[in-house]
């Protein structure tokens, strides 16, 4: 078994480039290897911002022989009277076998020309530099570029290439660079080339020169650089897991530097100070120790990590400090800026602000809000003082896209919100809601937690929804620019969170007359619905709701068996906290031994119905338990009484289980009734009279699912 | 290292290194790339090397001379080789050396920064320059210019001269910059700042821009027609400022943005295609004789065969 080294030299790949070029690197040698039966252990990558190295530790020096039987033509194609023909021979020759060495084999009932073929296995260094050369063409990056006058692509470009198997170069070229066996160390602080014959030379040569070049590692020492910084000065890092991971990928070797700033600007709230840090500059906020980090406020310091080994860490210290000044007074000049103008004051500048051009301002939006925002807190009553202040909140929440600091950091929108309110002199609970409006963000994202912030999160999405659909703008397989799907999503969660047990159409529908409330007459068209809109307002609800009951399947699909999911949907899907209850109690029951002839039985019901339905045989308009004949159909049908009773009570009470429970009873008598009674008699009253009976059988069932969806 | 020696040591060090050293165009322009020296020239197969300080506008960023670090109007120092050389970076980092920044003193870093002017069909990627945290230089691998794929593909060097300037000087307000020794950045453009930022937001007159943006734009148009490729492209440069100062302004609603600058564009792209269409009648005369004509040559086979 031989070692293998092979390092592609680049200009500075993007951070977020070289995790995955790793892994395709990895999987893409791994793949040849079995392709071309070289059997391979121990590989594994490493790299930096400036190469992708793949380190294998045991690679076979030989591919291994094959030996294996080839059939060939039919028998009596390859011969004529034991003669080879002509197709025999040329099977043979493409075989590298001689024609005598045929044999006739029977298979699948078949006589066939077979021949028995060996074929050496090559040297591995005669694999390698195709093997090579094709890893290198097959990586893949999020954007690639040319450069000079070649046509190859790569993440940047290339500059170098190592690939040494077993001490020896394997010539390998891309984009005009031939593979040498030399690499390159820090690019200023160990620029000579470096030979390497062993991996252990490689990673011990690349250290020596200022280059560490194991992830992991990089990862653990500036980790553990952030947290001696800190320690000094009796802080903690401010845990920011994605940030670390850019900055390994920012170095080839971690050095690191304490900010120490002034006291004065603490006065900015932490999170102004953290982006200003994070996002240009890739600085570690520290905030006080010995406190949660929930309640942690931050210190005047802040940790830099860079990247050359210095003469005097000072001067670089000197450097980002003015940086960091520079960034922290133009926040403090936004911060004390904005504050000078109340947000009630930026509702006129927001007016000219377009949200959607069909549609109108960002104002207009923010006072449907408030219209929605409180009407929600009353169709969850949640009482007078949150109605108010999920108004007043809604009327502000966009009031601070017109502040510098937003315009400088949109990611601080909604923050801002809360500061410059909270400087206004607006009620705690309006401030929390302002900044409350965008949660969720995500499918496991913090959803809002004050009733007023539920509301004003509820009524941002819902407003979206309903104005963008009303225009549209419906977003398509491959793009949804205004976020609708995640829109959606954010009111399914904050629904199921609130366990409301209302419709979401009674949402949507009073999102809908926000938009006729704000605009006023002139805003809407004889129909009453907003001019604007391309559908009416039925239309426009019943497509909502089926909106977002397809982010509801593709978010309960993750947790419970879609054909449970796709049984309770089909039954209701409106009533969004009650899905995900049904949902949850019928997976529970779908082990229990009755549930699956249950549904087998009612799979009969429903496929009697549709036939029936189809040739509109038609059915009694009541049953009339009178006209049954057989003893199992009156059991049937009392049977079905007195559970439509518990379960109508289960179900007024959200009882979902007990419901379910109720209706797996059924079992027994459906069964019998299958068994003995002919639903499909000749006689039109007894027919009539027994379909009547299944349909009710049927709506009782659909309370909950349409378990004919199952199994 | 005052302001003016800087610029004249980064003339020298590229004039040394074999590039032409240009000069400004004398139209108003929001970066160094809308010269034609860069916008033009990229285009096209024939080898280019050019190197000039460029004074350019950007209405938005006007802050009536109250800011220490933004300013609607201040001077990069552009770069094109073309082909981009395969010790590009080394280039670089020595032209670094040349003005005083050792890269053993000072954390030099590249940090992924893609470069994209759409009102230009331009795009490339590359990084944005750190020298001890602050951004100095953009450098890009063009990939496209006026919608056209480049081939061979040149690197753009664009320094930030009051940025490194500051650097070095170690002052925290770009009006204290040392010009010359006796003269401060201050004294030279502070006025002209005040002056600038108070007629792009408050005195401009937006029906008058409005309808030069029609009228350069047609002007560019007509030109184009008439074959006058480099009359025309004043004209696109024209129509682009005043849309700069339109936007600055908050004359021009999110949509219509995309509009004007979907016009502009067009034009980019039309004055890049009948560039390359001149330089091909001229016969690419920054090539040697016989690769210009091989090159032509394949061209018109690629042409025929499609």
């Amino acid at each position: 078994m031989i070692e293998l080294i092979f390092e592609i030299g680049c200009e500075d790949l993007p951070a977020r480039f070289v995790p995955p070029a790793l892994d395709q690197l990895e999987a893409g040698f791994r793949s040849r290897c079995e392709d071309r039966r070289v059997e391979v252990d121990g590989i594994r990558t490493v790299g930096t911002p400036r190469r992708l190295t793949l380190l294998v530790e045991s690679l076979a020096e030989k591919q291994e022989d094959l030996s294996e039987r080839q059939l060939g033509p039919p028998a009596q194609v390859a011969f004529d009277d034991g003669e080879p023909t002509g197709a025999a021979r040329g099977f043979a020759s493409s075989k590298g076998v001689e024609v005598d060495e045929l044999m006739v084999i029977e298979e699948d009932g078949e006589e066939r020309a077979a021949a028995d073929v060996f074929q050496q296995g090559a040297s591995i260094h005669e694999l390698l530099p195709e093997m090579l050369d094709s890893l290198i063409e097959d990586l893949e990056f999020p954007k690639s570029m040319r450069w000079g006058s070649g046509q190859e692509r790569f993440g940047r470009a290339v500059r170098w290439i190592v690939a040494v198997a077993d001490g020896q170069v394997v010539p390998v070229s891309f984009a005009g660079v031939e593979s040498s066996g030399r690499t390159r160390g820090h690019r200023f602080a160990a620029p000579e080339p470096i030979a390497v014959e062993t991996i252990e030379e490689y990673e011990e040569g690349l250290r020596e020169a200022h280059v560490v070049v194991d992830p992991d590692e990089r990862r653990d020492e500036i980790e553990s650089l952030l947290h001696r910084m800190a320690a000094e000065v009796d802080g903690r890092i401010v845990d920011d897991p994605n940030l670390v991971d850019e900055v390994v990928h920012l170095v080839e070797e971690p050095h690191g530097t304490r900010l120490d700033f002034d006291d004065s600007y603490l006065e900015l709230p932490d999170e102004v100070l953290e982006t200003s840090m994070r996002s240009h500059q890739r600085y570690f906020a520290i905030e006080e120790a010995g406190t949660s980090p929930d309640e942690a406020s931050l210190i005047a310091h802040c940790g830099v990590i860079y990247n050359t080994p210095v003469r005097d860490p000072e001067v670089v210290n000197d450097g980002n400090l003015r940086v960091l000044r520079a960034r922290l007074d133009d926040a403090r000049f936004f911060w004390e800026n904005d504050r000078e103008t109340p947000l009630e004051d930026r509702l006129e500048r927001l007016d000219e602000v377009v949200w959607l051009e069909q549609v109108g301002s960002m104002a207009e939006r923010a006072r449907r809000m408030a219209t929605t925002a409180g009407d929600l807190a009353r169709v969850f009553e949640m009482g007078d003082g949150v109605e108010t202040h999920a108004r007043r909140a809604a009327l502000l929440a966009k009031a601070d896209l017109v502040t510098q600091m937003v315009d400088e950091f949109p990611d601080l929108q909604g923050v801002m919100g809360r500061e410059y309110a909270l400087s206004d002199g607006e009620p705690a609970p309006v401030a929390r809601a302002i900044e409350e409006q965008y949660l969720p963000e995500g499918a496991t994202d913090n959803l809002p937690v004050s009733a007023e912030g539920r509301c004003v999160a509820l009524a941002e999405k819902l407003d979206a929804l309903v104005g963008c659909f009303g225009v549209g703008l419906e977003p398509s397989s491959s793009s949804d620019p205004y976020g609708l799907r995640r829109a959606a999503l954010g009111v399914i969660r904050i629904v199921d969170d609130l366990d409301w047990a209302g419709s979401v159409r009674d949402l949507l529908e009073l999102t809908h007359d926000a938009y006729i409330d704000v605009q006023g007459d002139e805003g809407a068209d004889h129909t009453g619905d907003p001019d604007a809109f391309e559908v009416s307002r039925q239309q426009l609800v019943d497509r909502l709701v089926d909106f977002i009951a397809r982010r509801l399947r593709y978010l309960l699909i993750e947790d419970y068996p879609t054909d449970v999911v796709d049984a309770v949907l089909a039954a209701d899907d409106e009533h969004l906290a009650d899905v995900f209850l049904r949902v949850d109690a019928l997976s529970g029951l779908k082990d229990e031994p009755d549930f699956e002839p249950l549904a087998l039985g009612f799979k009969r019901v429903v496929n009697i119905l549709e036939k029936e339905d189809i040739q509109a045989g038609g059915r009694a308009e009541s049953v009339d338990p009178s006209a049954f004949e057989a003893s199992e159909e009156r059991a049937l049908w009392e049977a079905y009484g007195s559970i439509r009773d518990e379960v109508e009570t289960a179900v007024d009470a959200r009882d979902w289980e007990s419901a379910c429970q109720a209706l797996i009873r059924l079992k027994g008598p459906v069964d019998d009734f299958f068994d003995s009674v002919m639903v499909m008699a000749d006689d039109p009253t007894l027919r009539q009279n027994r379909v009547a009976m299944l349909d009710a059988l049927r709506e009782l069932f659909w309370r909950v699912a349409d378990i004919s969806k199952i199994g | 290292m005052n302001f003016q020696d800087l610029i004249l040591t980064l003339q020298d060090y590229w004039a040394d290194h074999g590039c032409v050293i240009q000069q400004p165009w004398d139209i108003e322009k929001g970066a160094g790339t809308g010269n034609a020296a860069t916008f033009l020239r990229a285009l096209g197969p024939e080898p280019w090397e050019v190197a000039y300080v460029e004074p350019c506008r950007r209405p938005d960023d006007g802050r009536y001379g109250e800011n220490p670090n933004r300013l609607g109007s201040y001077f990069q120092f552009q770069v094109l080789l073309k082909p981009s050389p395969d010790n590009v970076l080394e280039l670089y980092w020595d032209s670094l050396r040349a003005i005083g920044i050792d890269p053993l003193d000072h954390d030099l870093r590249l940090v992924e920064d893609d470069w994209e002017q759409p009102t230009l069909g331009a795009w490339g990627l590359g990084w944005e320059v750190w020298t001890d945290g602050m951004e100095t230089t953009q450098f890009t691998y063009f990939q496209q210019v006026g919608g056209v794929e480049l081939d061979p593909v040149p690197a753009e060097i664009t320094y930030g001269l009051e940025r490194i300037a500051m650097f070095m000087q170690g002052v925290d307000n770009v009006y204290d910059l040392q010009w010359s020794d006796s003269v401060t950045y201050g004294e030279i453009r502070h006025e002209e700042e005040v002056e600038f930022s108070r007629f792009h937001f408050e005195e401009a007159d937006d029906d008058l821009h409005f309808q030069w943006f029609r009228q350069h734009e047609s002007e560019a148009e007509r030109l184009m027609d008439e074959g006058l490729v480099q009359p025309a492209y004043d004209y696109i440069l024209k129509a682009s400022h005043i849309f700069n100062i339109l936007d600055a302004r908050g004359a021009i609603s999110v949509t219509e943005r995309q509009k004007y600058i979907r016009r502009i564009r067009s034009l980019a792209n039309g004055i890049a295609d009948a560039y390359l269409e001149k330089r091909r009648d001229m016969g690419f005369p920054l090539m040697p004789d016989d690769e210009a004509r091989d090159y032509i040559e394949t061209l018109e086979a690629q042409e025929e065969s499609s």
